[in-house]
């Protein structure tokens, strides 16, 4: 390896754009070279440096008024059209299958609500599984009914808070009608109509997010369980 | 059981509904990238009310052209693309202004919170953030992209409308740049 493939090496590195296979030959380099060791230790001083300079956050105000200024300009024309899809979006959200058909297509294996990290909190917190119980054996609204559609939009919106704010791992819904039961059973427990994966810091916090769910006021029962971190 | 821990999906997914009109998602898309466009924008330009001025009209014209949006790359380095282009018509508008002020006076607030023993370390990110300032936007722009949205080269080619060999290219570049000056800052050299 020459100085200059040594530091273009270098240079890949701190992007993460190493080949692979090439490590080795760096740090050969590195141990051979001292004009090139001193020159990359430098470097990465250089870049670590500018990793650290600041930039201010965007202030609660500013925050508000674009929020705003988006939602404004979200409630056009074009929005009024494609309502007649929300619903059929939201049961997507919930079903795990982005479909519809102005909708580009998403693989199969598309999981359905997976929540992104938006704290360092949030993301590192231990998961509980919502499972949403219908006492009744049955679903708790009627698939195509303007209840139906109203429920869907209770959930969507639910979820929606608990992705931005970087608690939803994922979420899907079952699909309705009642299970096979290996082995049979006499007597069945409830229904179970979707689960939602949560991160929460503390039980305490996990049952607070359930008992805040659309599922509860709408007369559902939901079963808060820690997954097991082993 | 099988979590789905991958923020590229959501965000596939939100932009899939907010090009249907669903302003909820368009809300979910606006507060998981806002501070990184809002950062993105403030580091190319140096100026915290243009920054967000500019946060709001990329997030407008995004949601605006959201139907393009293919999936063929991370959502956050198509957003972040449009921040950069954003902000090269902002640069043909307005010269670089009050960038040395701004970012003194947010040195100076973090300075007067940490030790004395940092004090070395923040002189040695005072003279790179002054380097930065010195370099050619085109410079600038791939720095702050990869430096501080850890975009690989794929996608700081997308960003950058370039081809991945060229934004490598100019990345290696813009190091080089940046410790001249840095090295010029040094020694005294206006």
């Amino acid at each position: 390896m020459t100085c200059a493939e040594f530091r273009e090496a270098v240079l890949d590195a701190l992007t993460g754009d190493a080949p692979p296979g090439s490590a080795a030959e760096v740090r050969h380099h590195r141990a051979g070279c001292p004009a090139c060791a001193r020159w990359a230790r430098e470097t990465e001083d250089l870049w670590g440096a500018l990793g650290s300079i600041p930039a201010p956050e965007l202030g609660d105000g500013a925050r508000a008024r674009i929020a705003g200024r988006l939602r404004r300009r979200s409630a056009s024309p074009r929005a009024i059209v494609v309502a007649a899809y929300a619903a059929t979006l939201a049961l997507a959200f919930l079903a795990g299958r982005g479909t519809g058909p102005t909708l580009e297509p998403v693989s199969t294996d598309t999981p359905g609500l997976a929540a992104g990290t938006v704290d360092e909190t949030a993301s590192s917190a231990p998961q509980w599984i919502l499972l949403l119980h219908e006492p009744t054996g049955a679903p708790l609204t009627v698939a195509g009914t303007v209840e139906a559609a109203a429920a869907v939009e209770e959930y969507r919106a639910w979820a929606m808070a608990l992705a931005g704010d970087g608690r939803l791992v994922s979420a899907e819904k079952l699909e309705d009608g009642p299970g096979a039961w290996i082995p049979e059973a006499a007597a069945r427990p409830t229904l179970v109509s979707g689960f939602f994966l949560v991160r929460a810091p503390d039980r305490a916090e996990a049952e607070r997010i359930a008992a805040e769910s659309p599922h509860v006021r709408r007369g559902g029962t939901v079963e808060v369980r820690r997954v097991d971190p082993t | 059981m099988t979590t789905h821990d991958d923020p590229d999906t959501l965000d596939r997914v939100l932009a899939r509904a907010a090009a249907g009109g669903d302003a909820d998602a368009a809300a979910v898309l606006f507060r998981r990238h806002a501070d990184a466009v809002h950062a993105c924008c403030y580091r190319l330009v140096g100026d915290r009310d243009a920054a967000e001025d500019l946060t709001q009209d990329v997030f407008l014209r995004v949601l605006r052209d959201i139907g393009q949006f293919r999936g063929e790359s991370r959502f956050r380095t198509w957003l972040l693309r449009a921040a950069r282009n954003r902000v090269v018509d902002w640069g043909r508008e307005h010269a670089r202004r009050r960038a040395r002020e701004e970012r003194m006076a947010l040195e100076g607030e973090a300075e007067a919170a940490t030790p004395r023993d940092q004090a070395g370390t923040l002189a040695r990110r005072d003279l790179v953030a002054r380097a930065l300032d010195r370099l050619r936007p085109e410079s600038r722009e791939v720095l702050v992209l990869a430096r501080f949205h850890d975009l690989p080269h794929a996608e700081l080619a997308v960003a950058l409308g370039c081809t991945a060999a060229a934004a490598r290219v100019r990345l290696h570049r813009a190091m080089h740049e940046l410790r001249e000056q840095v090295i010029a800052l040094e020694g005294g050299t206006p």
